[in-house]
């Protein structure tokens, strides 16, 4: 299996090592501006408070203001920008892991050796694991850089990164395990691929309009997204939203065994 | 006495041993469309077979079954008596698919490596192969990406027989092999049934079969249409007949078919087993020379398809 992992690791370790220069940068980006030109005084003068569109866009339900810099800190590990670099990862290996695998015809090559299918897969979970930690940390180091090196962050914006970090990882988890699940089902990676975005953006979509509109707040039960408050974690790390998103990403996985054993690979 | 036991024992287990590869009533529909129909085929130990059909008949849909990438509709299918659905019959398998897909990013040799740790296996052909297959080692150590088809091609050979399975099982494995490789592959597979394991290898390429096989197995559409031996197939098979004539024929021979006149040589095909016909031919006094030769097993494999059409 450790072979497996290599083979992995060298296909898309330029992936794997963009993702997370771009995710760290991005994080350092976001804090340096702050930093140095007080995004969130400009924004609390502008605004006075936040609207309710950008809080929703951060997706806080803790009611922790975002024009504060260790709310603005917390929001890059909501912006759109952070989510779509840092779920890519868990998408693609996810959606090549089975799905791809099939079409490309390397199934033809590994799945016909005396190994089990489960054990396969779980080689390629292992690896989607190290990476999303790996860009997720990247994340996180970014923002622990740029809080030690600010005034307005300093220690305080070191831990509220580590926290977001800890608590983002569960919901990446989810959308990794959802690609699998979905990969293990479509018969060619495309439709996996476009199956998955289309379901994370009608849950991401979903938490929007429940933080916006109180009517619709019930959705945030049935969204992945309603069980992440980036701004919490300025507070603290919501264990109970982690642990849900963690149990749903295992049942995911146990989904993607199941269609696995069961589908043509070919 | 317990030498003499132990001696008898193993033959018996010689001649109890399984046949390599069983199908019994193999089917796999996709949808309303047939892949393979109620297929019985047994290969038996020490020979390799052709699996010859046209394009779309179902030959890669029986391999893809045999190696558990495709779960019958009906039927089963046995590798040296062991389940296909059973990952140990895979251990007795090398597999090599029609459009092998190689971690490009990896060497040819990490490539092998990766296939021969999953077969949980030593490489212990894996030598062989390259030389037979006139494989350069040096390019072992070259990105897959940055191989010809053809080398990909080679390596997808080395990949199915590196770890010495029993059955060998090759999806059109001749495509896109050099003439200096295709020799060194009808070699490998020799080379491998000599050694008492079998190899199962579909093609469309009749001379391919002919040259490189024992048995044939034909199918159409998805049934199996006859099993045979490759010498009995061309002792079947259609006889060229090339007369040369002193002077102008009158008329030509009867039962001669397909004829065509150039000069005073006329040539045409004749049913084998047809003595009447050549004694019929010799006894004519303008003939001057005779020529008879089997026909290439393509004219056999066309001539049965169509008598299989008009049936």
């Amino acid at each position: 299996m450790k072979r497996l992992l290599w083979a992995d690791v060298a296909a898309r370790r330029r992936m794997i090592a963009g993702l997370a220069v771009g995710t760290a940068v991005f994080v350092i980006a976001l804090a340096s501006i702050e930093a140095i030109g007080g995004l969130s005084d400009v924004g609390r003068q502008a605004f006075g408070e936040a609207p309710p569109a950008l809080s929703a866009l951060a997706g806080s339900r803790s009611g922790f203001d975002v024009f504060t810099p260790l709310g603005l800190l917390a929001f890059a590990f909501n912006h759109p920008f952070f989510l779509a670099l840092s779920l890519a990862i868990g998408v693609a290996i996810g959606t090549a892991a089975i799905a791809g695998d099939v079409e490309s015809g390397r199934a033809q090559l590994w799945y016909t050796r005396p190994v089990p299918r489960h054990l396969i897969l779980r080689g390629r979970l292992v690896f989607w694991l190290l990476a999303q930690i790996c860009v997720v940390l990247a994340g996180v180091a970014g923002g622990v850089l740029a809080s030690l090196l600010s005034d307005s962050l300093g220690t305080e914006g070191a831990g509220v990164a580590i926290r977001a970090g800890v608590q983002f990882l569960p919901l990446a988890l989810f959308i990794g395990a959802l690609s699998f699940a979905v990969s293990a089902f479509a018969p060619t990676r495309a439709r996996a691929l476009g199956r998955t975005l289309g379901i994370a953006f009608l849950a991401y979509l979903a938490n929007f309009v429940s933080l916006l509109w109180s009517t619709a707040e019930p959705l945030r039960w049935i969204t992945p997204f309603g069980y992440y408050d980036p701004l919490g974690v300025v507070q603290g790390i919501r264990w109970g939203d982690a642990i849900v998103l963690s149990i749903a990403a295992g049942a995911l996985v146990i989904i993607a065994h199941a269609g696995l054993a069961r589908r043509d690979l070919a | 006495m317990e030498t003499a036991w132990n001696r008898l024992d193993s033959i018996t287990a010689v001649a109890h041993e399984p046949d390599p590869i069983v199908c019994r009533g193999l089917t796999r529909h996709y949808g309303s469309t047939i892949g393979i129909d109620d297929l019985d085929l047994v290969v038996r130990r020490g020979t390799v077979t052709g699996f010859l059909g046209p394009n779309g008949a179902g030959k890669t849909t029986v391999l893809r079954l045999l190696v558990g990438l495709l779960r019958p509709t009906r039927g089963e299918a046995w590798i040296s008596g062991i389940p296909v659905a059973d990952p140990e019959a895979r251990r007795r398998i090398g597999f090599m698919p029609a459009d092998p897909a190689f971690v490009g990013e990896l060497t040819g040799a990490a490539n092998l490596d990766l296939l021969a740790d999953l077969s949980g296996a030593e490489p212990a052909e894996r030598s062989w192969a390259i030389e037979l297959l006139d494989f350069d080692p040096r390019d072992l150590g070259r990105p897959v990406k940055e191989y010809s088809s053809g080398m990909v091609q080679k390596l997808a050979l080395i990949q199915a027989v590196q770890h010495r399975p029993d059955v060998v099982l090759l999806d059109e494995p001749a495509n896109r092999l050099d003439p200096l490789a295709h020799h060194g592959f009808e070699n490998l597979v020799r080379s491998i049934a000599a050694d008492g394991r079998t190899v199962l290898l579909s093609s469309h390429v009749l001379s391919e079969v002919e040259s490189t096989c024992d048995e044939v197995a034909m199918v159409r559409s998805g049934r199996l249409l006859m099993v045979s031996s490759v010498r009995e197939l061309s002792a079947a098979a259609l006889r060229r007949v090339t007369i040369v004539y002193r002077d102008r024929p009158a008329e030509l021979p009867g039962g001669l078919r397909d004829p065509s006149v150039d000069g005073l040589v006329v040539t045409g095909r004749v049913e084998a087993h047809q003595p009447a016909v050549l004694r019929e031919i010799l006894r004519d006094p303008a003939v001057d020379d005779l020529l008879v030769e089997a026909a290439p097993l393509e004219e056999t494999f066309v001539h049965l398809y169509r008598e299989e059409r008009g049936a």
